[in-house]
């Protein structure tokens, strides 16, 4: 059965039971992407992020997107869910899974599913530092 | 469309860096703005955000709009600094 969703969440994300949701015999191709977070932006060292949403906008424009994925790539299902809160190096921040009949359709599918979620979607990190600077908004130019 | 100087009393919700600039998460805001960009350059005098326009995108009722989208009494509003989700 086809399934298309986007979700917000504070709790750890579990590959396994998204994974089993993209079971379909009409499908041969399964692609999906894991955002972590990484130790290092702009050469300076991170300890842990925190990301905060606008969860109602997040939701309508999340709608949109994979709308416009089912309908532009002709896959059959696709789910992204995001964290949300502090996060610690290593955790998974974003999955993105999509089906489809074929490798084609799946690969570019997830890839514009990702790209256009880090675009559009109000979503934003703060990154804080082992250093001594400031944590950071990310995409702000000013420190805070 | 015709400007009304009506006086509209609005919902704001910051996010982010407008929330720590703002020290809120929320308003209610009475305004003669017609429209969000009119709205912007009121809060902006107001609260100093120091976010060039053209990175924000504003947002009514939980849906992006225009900078020209007339505002009306009991709308919410938002201002979407840059973005960093994924």
């Amino acid at each position: 059965m086809p399934v298309h969703y986007f979700e917000l969440t504070e709790k750890q994300i579990g590959r396994d039971l998204l994974v089993e949701k993209f079971s379909d015999p009409a499908c041969g191709a399964f692609v999906s992407f894991e955002g972590w977070v990484r130790n290092h932006h702009d050469n300076r060292p991170v300890s842990h992020l925190f990301y905060e949403a606008y969860s109602k906008l997040a939701i309508n424009e999340a709608s949109k997107i994979l709308e416009q994925a089912l309908v532009s790539y002709g896959i059959n299902s696709v789910i992204c869910i995001h964290r949300l809160g502090r996060l610690q190096i290593g955790d998974m921040a974003v999955w993105v899974g999509v089906n489809a009949a074929h490798r084609g359709a799946a690969f570019e599918a997830c890839r514009f599913v990702i790209d256009e979620i880090k675009l559009r979607i109000p979503i934003w990190k703060k990154e804080y530092y082992l250093d001594s600077t400031a944590p950071l908004w990310v995409g702000s130019e000013v420190a805070g | 469309m015709k400007k009304s100087l009506s006086n509209k009393t609005i919902q704001l919700n910051y996010f982010s860096r407008f929330a720590e600039l703002t020290k809120k998460t929320n308003e209610a805001w009475s305004t003669e703005a017609v429209t969000v960009q009119e709205l912007w350059f009121e809060l902006d005098a107001q609260y100093r955000f120091e976010q060039e326009m053209s990175s924000v995108r504003p947002a009514i009722n939980h849906e992006f709009c225009d900078w020209q989208r007339v505002i009306n009494d009991r709308d919410i509003i938002s201002f979407i600094s840059p973005v960093s989700g994924g």
